[in-house]
């Protein structure tokens, strides 16, 4: 159990985050907002690399600034993964071996071995960093940071910039991890959310918590609209027809570009191409705006409607 | 114990991740043995004739390893000035400052393992220098009082290693975004250098040498007293975070 209790931090006298009061307990929690809202702050304070300013970070009842040898059972990843480029795989989790204090020569490779298994490393397991994709370093990455079986898992964006395949076997996969153990992470992205809807979520806000709670009450109290920008081929009025039927209306049609804003959350891309395809509509390219419901959210809290 | 860990793990890399850095301290110090080398080619014929042929080798051995020494603190300013560099801009350094250690253990290893690197690198040079003139008609103990010039550039290792740090850190706090290259991280080590080396060449004879050096021993003390001080003291950790 994690307790970030009354934390006030930031850099060069310049507060980042005011009075911040989150538990987290086993299992998945992900942390929300806009750029600048104190996300890798908080992600940096809760690991033990920034001493806040006020307040304090407990991990089962024992501060992890007054006893840095707690952080041994933390495992973060900051954004940007942080392996040494110049390095191999291998060679970036060796000294991240040594650096938290395991000696077991053994005990190391076995879990390499383990690691190199689970996040699928062998073929890049003895290459530099520097010639990886982005892809490939995440992976990495994380795999780096759970070489010491830490308690808490703590991953600054990990799911930026991977393809959406990927990105969901890694939410996956620290979706089992949390089944045992505290995994932190931030997000920009609304699928993350919606793939773990069982996970707890807390939105930031000019450094201030302005929710805590599920994506489920996290959609009821905000009902924030989602976007979907959908290239097809079709009439129009089969388009309207089909549309209705599920309860939706376009937002804007232009030419060949639908665009529909709604407010519900059981529709997904594929039950819309479905729809769409079997009212004999051409469905060539849909996507969802990701960033379209937070930055709803966000308006919402500028403007004080809540 | 585990801050002999963290000390442990810094000196070994700095001894094997950067060659880089190394290759062009190398090169630096070629360039200025050249440099050297021609200076003395002129002089030796007038040389010979005051001190002997045992004198001019050694003189000239006492140039070479003091370019020696000049290239230890080079090394080691641009090894331990390029690891920091890496260390911030790949973040790797948000690894290291989230393992088990404290702040303070953190700078207190990541000075310790370069100044420790620098007196290893200098001691080694010492005593190639020291069989040098020694082979020659010079017998040890001689060297070992009239040549304390070595006691000198391990010293100016040491300063020179603790003002990197300074240098690399505290200028952070003035310019956030600031890089400071392995290159530039050189200048204040090579001008300390060449200062000293310019200082101490008039006053050494038997006579004057020892006042000189108690001087710069003690100066020297106070100055690491005072840069351990202003690195535990004046850094904190945000500089390293942004």
């Amino acid at each position: 159990m994690l307790h970030v209790i009354d934390v006030s931090a930031g850099y060069y006298g310049s507060c980042v985050l005011y009075d911040i009061n989150v538990e987290f307990s086993k299992g998945l929690h992900f942390i929300i907002g806009p750029n600048g809202s104190g996300k890798s702050t908080l992600l940096r304070v809760t690991s033990g690399i920034l001493i806040p300013w006020k307040g304090d970070v407990l991990l089962n009842g024992y501060s992890i600034f007054r006893n840095p040898r707690l952080k041994r059972y933390i495992g973060y990843m900051p954004h940007g993964v942080g392996l040494l480029p110049h390095l191999t795989v291998r060679d970036n989790f060796l000294l991240y071996a040594e650096l938290v204090g395991l000696t077991d020569r053994s005990f190391i490779k076995s879990r390499i071995q383990e690691l190199c298994e689970i996040f699928k490393l062998w073929d890049i397991i003895d290459k530099r960093v520097a010639e990886l994709s982005h892809g490939q370093r995440v992976r990495a990455g994380i795999a780096r940071t759970l070489i010491h079986d830490p308690d808490v898992i703590i991953l600054d964006e990990p799911t930026s910039g991977l393809d959406p395949y990927f990105a969901i076997e890694v939410l996956n996969l620290l979706s089992n991890i949390s089944k045992s153990k505290v995994v932190i992470v931030t997000t920009h992205s609304l699928n993350d959310l919606r793939t773990c809807r069982h996970a707890s979520i807390v939105l930031l806000h000019r450094g201030k918590v302005m929710f805590k709670g599920n994506f489920s009450e996290l959609v009821n109290k905000f009902k924030p609209k989602r976007k979907f920008i959908i290239q097809f081929r079709g009439s129009l009025s089969k388009l309207y027809r089909c549309l209705s039927e599920i309860n939706l209306e376009p937002s804007s049609v232009d030419e060949n570009l639908l665009i529909i804003e709604t407010d519900q959350y059981d529709i997904d891309i594929l039950l819309l191409v479905n729809r769409l395809t079997n009212c004999g509509i051409v469905v060539e390219n849909v996507r969802e705006d990701q960033e379209y419901v937070m930055h709803n959210i966000i308006k919402m809290l500028i403007s004080k409607q809540l | 114990m585990s801050f002999t860990r963290l000390y442990r793990w810094f000196l070994k890399r700095l001894l094997i991740e950067d060659a880089h850095s190394l290759l062009l301290s190398i090169l630096i110090s070629i360039l200025l043995l050249i440099f050297l080398s021609m200076q003395y080619v002129k002089t030796i014929s007038r040389l010979i004739k005051f001190l002997g042929t045992a004198g001019v080798v050694s003189n000239v051995a006492l140039g070479i390893g003091t370019l020696m020494g000049f290239l230890a603190s080079v090394a080691v300013s641009t090894i331990a000035s390029g690891m920091l560099f890496k260390d911030r801009s790949s973040k790797f350094i948000e690894i290291i400052l989230a393992a088990p250690f404290s702040y303070r253990e953190y700078l207190v290893s990541l000075t310790l393992s370069m100044i420790s690197l620098g007196v290893i690198i200098n001691i080694m040079m010492t005593i190639v220098y020291i069989c040098a003139i020694v082979t020659f008609s010079y017998n040890l103990l001689t060297v070992m009082t009239n040549y304390l010039i070595y006691i000198v550039s391990l010293l100016i290792t040491i300063i020179t290693s603790l003002l990197i740090v300074i240098v690399n850190l505290a200028l952070l706090r003035i310019v956030r975004r600031l890089r400071i290259s392995g290159l530039v991280s050189t200048l204040p080590s090579i001008i300390i250098y060449l200062a000293i080396i310019f200082l101490v060449r008039p006053f050494h004879t038997h006579t004057t040498l020892w006042p000189v050096l108690t001087t710069l021993i003690i100066s020297t003390a106070i100055v690491i007293a005072v840069l351990i001080i202003l690195i535990l003291k004046l850094i904190k950790p945000d500089t390293l975070l942004t």
